[in-house]
């Protein structure tokens, strides 16, 4: 009888501080520890508790700092939307030859900036996507769509430019039609405008870039494959990451922000699916994506993810 | 014989701007020039106000065919002129398009739930496509 009542005051206080411990690890909040034995065990859980409010304290701040560091985002870019709407306002007045004919030298300089502005303000949209993202606060909205039609529109949309560059592209549907799918349209979209921007901005005139879908078992899988300058070996594990651009495409000096792809993995992980690539530099790269056709998520779903999934990725 | 129950103003030809009065209600008093200089270089009727007491009250004066109301204002927000020009039975069918910088998913939604024909964000809009939009919707596309 002694020995067992001295084995439970030794297995219990074990027992509280490996459920305090769990807590703690799950974020919980305002985990304490209290015994009252008067030894060695409370003289520890003091200790524990402690450390608890150590941790709660930073996490606070961390909060606060993410809080804020958001906000600031937010606020600076809607904040450099008005001049810059001001200035691709005034830009296009001139353009336009509302305040006179311009010489075909001064209307070329003019469209050159015009185009720079537009960098500026797409970069702008796009670091509020991000920061929204990060905050967690990105809502989807998912309805019954077909995902044929949404990608058919995105590359419609690529078309004309794709022709400009003297690209071919080319656009495979599923040979048995997919049913409706529970998809985000807007953001989907947006993640398809990104990979088909990749695509045809970093393949050379004469190039291919082919999109496809087909139904492997309970997946949607979508492939967007070029014939562009591809991504260097060492880059690859970096790509999906925020402000990443490959090395060789920073080296082509072409416009981008390093967030299409980031944006594009988020969305795409926000339907339950996957994203990856497959490429070899100078050869081409292939874009692949899954969706689950039944998606258990419908209708408005709010984002859960917090800021700290996303840093540990990177 | 069919009453029309949409104001007479969708029934004019797309390039006769002349009677067409656009109110502006935008801070910005360098966008809203911009904007304004855009509006009567196409022959529109434009009033302008540079907030939103101002704007209700050109609006019940004037009454325009369609408002551009930017959403950051000072005193009254956008949304809460756009709120007071639908409760108004008088204004109620009078298309107000928001042309704001904010545009994260729920301005937009809570916008367009108020009762706006459109929410353009100025950045991503030409003055000539506003201009084109404002036809579209007078014109009942």
């Amino acid at each position: 009888m002694a020995l067992y009542l001295l084995s439970r005051s030794i297995s219990e206080p074990i027992l509280d501080f490996r459920a305090a411990f769990r807590e703690l690890v799950k974020g919980k909040r305002n985990v304490r520890v209290n015994l009252g034995t008067k030894d060695e065990f409370e003289d520890l859980a003091k200790h524990f508790n402690e450390m608890a409010e150590y941790i709660d304290k930073n996490r606070e701040k961390e909060e606060k700092i993410n809080d804020l560091k958001s906000e600031f985002i937010s606020i600076a870019a809607h904040q450099l939307r008005s001049p810059l709407s001001g200035i691709k306002w005034t830009f296009k007045t001139l353009l336009d030859g509302d305040l006179g004919v311009m010489t075909t030298e001064q209307k070329e300089s003019l469209e050159r900036a015009y185009s720079v502005n537009e960098r500026l303000i797409s970069l702008v949209a796009e670091l509020l996507d991000v920061s929204r993202i990060e905050e967690g606060k990105i809502g989807y909205n998912f309805n019954g769509t077909s995902l044929e039609r949404a990608v058919e529109e995105a590359v419609e949309e690529y078309k004309l430019i794709a022709q400009n560059k003297n690209i071919e592209l080319s656009f495979f549907k599923p040979q048995i039609a997919l049913p409706n799918m529970p998809l985000d349209e807007e953001r989907l979209g947006l993640a398809l405008n990104n990979l088909l921007a990749n695509a045809t901005n970093y393949t050379l005139s004469g190039g291919r870039v082919s999109v496809s879908i087909e139904r492997v078992n309970e997946e949607a899988k979508v492939t967007i494959k070029d014939t562009g300058v591809g991504i260097p070996k060492g880059d690859m594990n970096k790509i999906f990451s925020k402000f990443f651009r490959a090395s060789n495409v920073v080296r082509m000096q072409t416009p981008g922000t390093g967030l299409g792809l980031f944006i594009a993995r988020n969305i795409i992980e926000k339907h339950g699916g996957k994203i990856w690539v497959e490429s070899e530099e100078n050869k081409g790269s292939s874009f692949i994506f899954t969706l689950p056709i039944n998606n258990h998520k419908q209708g408005f779903v709010v984002d859960d993810l917090s800021a700290d999934d996303l840093v540990g990725e990177e | 014989m069919d009453k029309p129950n949409s104001e007479p103003v969708t029934l004019q030809p797309v390039n006769d701007n002349g009677n067409v009065k656009v109110l502006l209600i935008e801070d910005d008093r360098f966008l809203r020039e911009l904007i304004a200089q855009k509006l009567e270089r196409e022959k529109f009727q434009v009033m302008q106000a540079v907030d939103g007491e101002e704007g209700l009250r050109k609006l019940g004066e004037q009454k325009p065919n369609i408002v551009l109301l930017d959403l950051i204002l000072p005193g009254l927000s956008g949304f809460d002129v756009l709120k007071k020009i639908k409760e108004d039975s008088a204004n109620a069918s009078m298309p107000v398009v928001i042309l704001s910088n904010l545009g994260q998913r729920e301005d937009v939604e809570r916008g367009l739930s108020l009762g706006a024909s459109d929410f353009l964000i100025k950045a991503h809009f030409t003055p000539q496509e506003i201009i084109v939009k404002i036809q579209g919707i007078l014109a009942g596309k």
